[in-house]
């Protein structure tokens, strides 16, 4: 492989080098089903328990209160689908800027009797506490509500939602895959009824994510056959997965010094950025952000091509939009923002983590001015309408 | 060929290969590559086949060809992306098959996604990512004529598998950023290459029918994107204006069909004309289809400057056809007159009209109409 720098840790982080040795050493060591009575399935129970602290540690939480699951997309499933099955038919709320494992999932249940509210976020991508609280209905029985955003890492105020719903028979969920590792967590525990995370955000392999389940609450599993997980979730557990996971955990500690590492690293960028591009526009720059998650909407360009020709340039990066079977969607976020599509499709996401440099920001903006400076001729014969008319508003020729 | 070296200098040095994962592009691939040419496969995603009904699998645009072009750049080692160009494939190819139809015209969608697709959105994305050239899988060549100062299309070699019917349309800037590699070989050649390469789609079967389309063919397709009964039924009528039937639509219709008709007549008989106007079918027998005049009314001239006065050319007007001499006239409009020394059988509007002199495509253009 080439030299790379790597600037796309919200799609995934690669492994951290005591994570792969933690994985590797419970490959060897501790093989065993963890439910098995001899001394090596009582090594391979210890190492999961030991896995299963670490994460609670981090959002505050008993080790029983963690379900280990195949990743965040499952943890979301898991904490939507198993409410509602446990709860019956009903009313459930989410934002509009949720991932797709959260949103499908509600459609899902929609489509089978349940009512939705899907929360607009305003045009920062950030969703208004009181606009939740709002949509509160008599049977309402869950609020998901992630906490930051994956595309363009806007947090949201879930302590005030829990606030407001506080009192109330209704279930919290806080999909927090986006911020672990990046923004502190251990108070979530007490706002959220309900948290998933996902392991390779942070530098652990992917296949392996956790949703905390609050002591006390009761889901329908979505996977039966075993008692597992407390009959929360059935299957022989990912052991060597889970202690990778666990390690993970323990490195991503403390996040405040690395958090304000990786905000000037990315502060400065944005701002190099739009001196050098002033027609480059930042999303989500008005609200509290993640500290290393960066869209920005190039118009003129396709976002996939630049995230191709970047690509050649040894620059990995992702478009603003969603991925599906290798190809880009508009990205429904964005479009919740009300950003116009032309400016969708021309945007790009960049987004650090705990291996990032200075230097890799600077090699990043050589690599687009280079790009950038490259004729792409007039305007597509196929442009939006709404992109030839801001095209023509900035002066460019259409 | 001196037309390819001037280019390859003019441009950073990076192709464009688009890579459908059928046999052709990848070896296209492939002969650019061992050239030591510097390239980047792209595969384009033209419509979502799930969404159109088309099975997912083993069709062009379905993830499993995404999948088999990956695996060929992978083995040539060159970067490879897919790049979404949905929403102008819409635009520009589907929107106007489905006009055509209902025009009473039969498209040629193929031509179409060259000039507007392949060699318009990708040649033009492909400039940010560095290329200034897209090379494809056609069977066609090309080649710098000094004497005119421009680059000239020709068949391919390969005269059973010869596209430059569907390239007439390029402009000569589009030309001059066309590469056509196994333009100058057999098939059977580049697959013994692809074979001999290792590709997974050596034996790849070619795909026949328009990639878009489901399983039922245009009709069911034309139902899905207009709606059942959106088309206004007519009369058949023959020649004579005798009214043989009735019909569901303009669009079910194409100049030269036999079957299909649902009439009674004891012999074969055969679409002669559509009107879509008054939503007439125009049947007579076999004989009764042969014309000697169409007319062209923007022609696009791809080797050639516009003639001043009329030429001798050879006339393919369909896909296969062997092609008929016939006198090229321009006409003050802009468009030209075409006469055919022999009389042709189901001049087809809407398909083209390409010149050729010898192997040398000369221009061609849309048949706009025929008497």
């Amino acid at each position: 492989m080439r030299n790379e720098v790597y600037l796309d840790y919200n799609a995934s982080a690669p492994v951290r080098p005591e994570v792969r040795d933690a994985v590797l050493e419970a490959l060897g060591e501790s093989y065993a089903n963890p439910s098995s009575i001899h001394a090596r399935g009582h090594r391979a129970k210890i190492l999961m328990e030991e896995g299963r602290e670490s994460v609670a540690s981090l959002l505050g939480a008993k080790p029983e209160e963690i379900v280990f699951t195949s990743g965040g997309t499952e943890s979301n499933n898991l904490a939507i689908l198993g409410a509602a099955r446990r709860h019956g038919r009903g009313h459930l709320i989410v934002s509009a800027v949720e991932h797709s494992s959260v949103l499908e999932a509600a459609s899902d249940l929609e489509g089978q009797g349940w009512r939705v509210t899907r929360v607009p976020p305003d045009p920062e991508g950030w969703v208004a506490p009181e606009s939740v609280l709002a949509a509160v209905e008599a049977d309402t029985f869950l609020v998901s509500l992630m906490h930051s955003n994956h595309e363009v890492g806007v947090l949201q105020d879930v302590a005030a939602v829990a606030e407001g719903l506080r009192g109330r028979e209704i279930l919290l969920h806080c999909d927090a895959v986006q911020s672990l590792g990046k923004a502190p967590l251990e108070d979530l525990s007490r706002a959220a009824a309900l948290v998933s995370i996902s392991g390779h955000k942070i530098g652990a392999p992917s296949g392996v994510g956790a949703l905390y389940i609050r002591s006390g609450i009761e889901l329908s599993p979505l996977l039966l056959g075993g008692p597992q997980e407390s009959h929360r979730r059935a299957g022989t557990p990912a052991l060597a997965l889970i202690a990778g996971l666990g390690e993970a955990a323990r490195r991503v500690g403390e996040t405040e010094e690395e958090a304000n590492r990786l905000r000037r690293i990315r502060d400065q960028m944005e701002a190099d950025l739009v001196s050098r591009f002033p027609a480059a526009r930042l999303h989500g720059v008005g609200r509290a952000r993640l500290p290393n998650t960066m869209n920005v909407a190039l118009p003129g360009r396709r976002g996939e091509d630049l995230v191709a020709a970047l690509d050649l340039e040894g620059i990995a990066v992702s478009t603003g939009s969603a991925c599906a079977a290798g190809t880009v969607r508009p990205s429904h976020v964005l479009q919740a923002m009300g950003c116009p599509s032309y400016e969708a499709e021309a945007t790009l996401r960049i987004s650090l983590g705990y291996a990032s440099r200075e230097t890799d920001a600077d090699v990043f903006l050589k690599a687009l001015e280079k790009i950038l400076q490259r004729d792409s001729g007039s305007l597509s014969r196929w442009a939006r309408t709404d992109e030839v008319v801001s095209m023509q508003d900035t002066g460019r020729t259409a | 060929m001196s037309g390819v070296r001037k280019e390859e200098e003019a441009a950073s040095g990076r192709i464009a290969v688009a890579m459908s994962g059928g046999v052709d592009s990848s070896v296209a691939a492939l002969l650019l590559h061992e050239k030591g040419e510097s390239l980047v496969g792209i595969s384009l995603q033209l419509f979502d086949a799930g969404a159109m009904g088309l099975s997912r699998f083993g069709r062009c645009c379905s993830p499993s060809d995404f999948v088999d072009a990956r695996k060929v750049a992978h083995r040539l080692g060159i970067s490879y992306y897919v790049l979404n160009m949905e929403r102008e494939f819409r635009q520009a190819v589907i929107e106007n098959f489905i006009d055509e139809y209902d025009q009473g015209r039969t498209p040629l969608p193929c031509a179409r996604c060259n000039t507007e697709v392949k060699f318009g959105e990708l040649l033009h994305r492909a400039r940010t990512l560095g290329c200034e050239t897209v090379a494809t899988g056609h069977y066609a060549r090309r080649a710098w004529d000094p004497a005119t100062s421009r680059t000239k299309l020709f068949r391919s070699v390969d005269r059973e598998k010869d596209q430059s019917y569907f390239l007439f349309g390029l402009t000569p800037d589009q030309l001059d950023r066309a590469l056509f590699p196994v333009g100058e070989m057999k098939k059977e050649s580049v697959r013994e290459l692809a074979r001999r390469a290792g590709f997974c789609v050596a034996d790849k079967q070619e795909s026949m029918d328009l990639c878009f389309l489901p399983a039922g063919g245009y009709r069911s397709f034309l139902e899905r994107e207009r709606g059942t009964g959106s088309s206004e039924g007519g009369e058949i009528i023959d020649a004579q204006g005798t009214v043989l039937g009735r019909h569901d639509g303009v669009r079910h219709f194409t100049v030269g069909q036999r079957r299909g008709l649902g009439l009674a007549t004891g012999k074969p008989m055969y679409v002669l004309a559509i009107e879509p106007g008054p939503a007439r079918v125009i049947v007579g027998e076999r004989e009764e289809q042969e014309r000697t005049h169409c007319v062209v009314r923007a022609p696009n001239w791809v080797s050639a400057r516009p003639p001043s006065g009329s030429i001798e050319a050879m006339v393919q007007i369909r896909h296969r056809h062997p092609g008929g001499e016939a006198v090229v006239q321009p006409d003050p409009g802009g468009g030209v007159a075409i006469r055919f020394r022999i009389p042709q059988r189901a001049i087809t509007p809407g398909q083209a009209a390409v010149f050729y002199r010898d192997d040398e495509v000369l221009g061609g253009g849309t048949i706009a109409s025929v008497h």
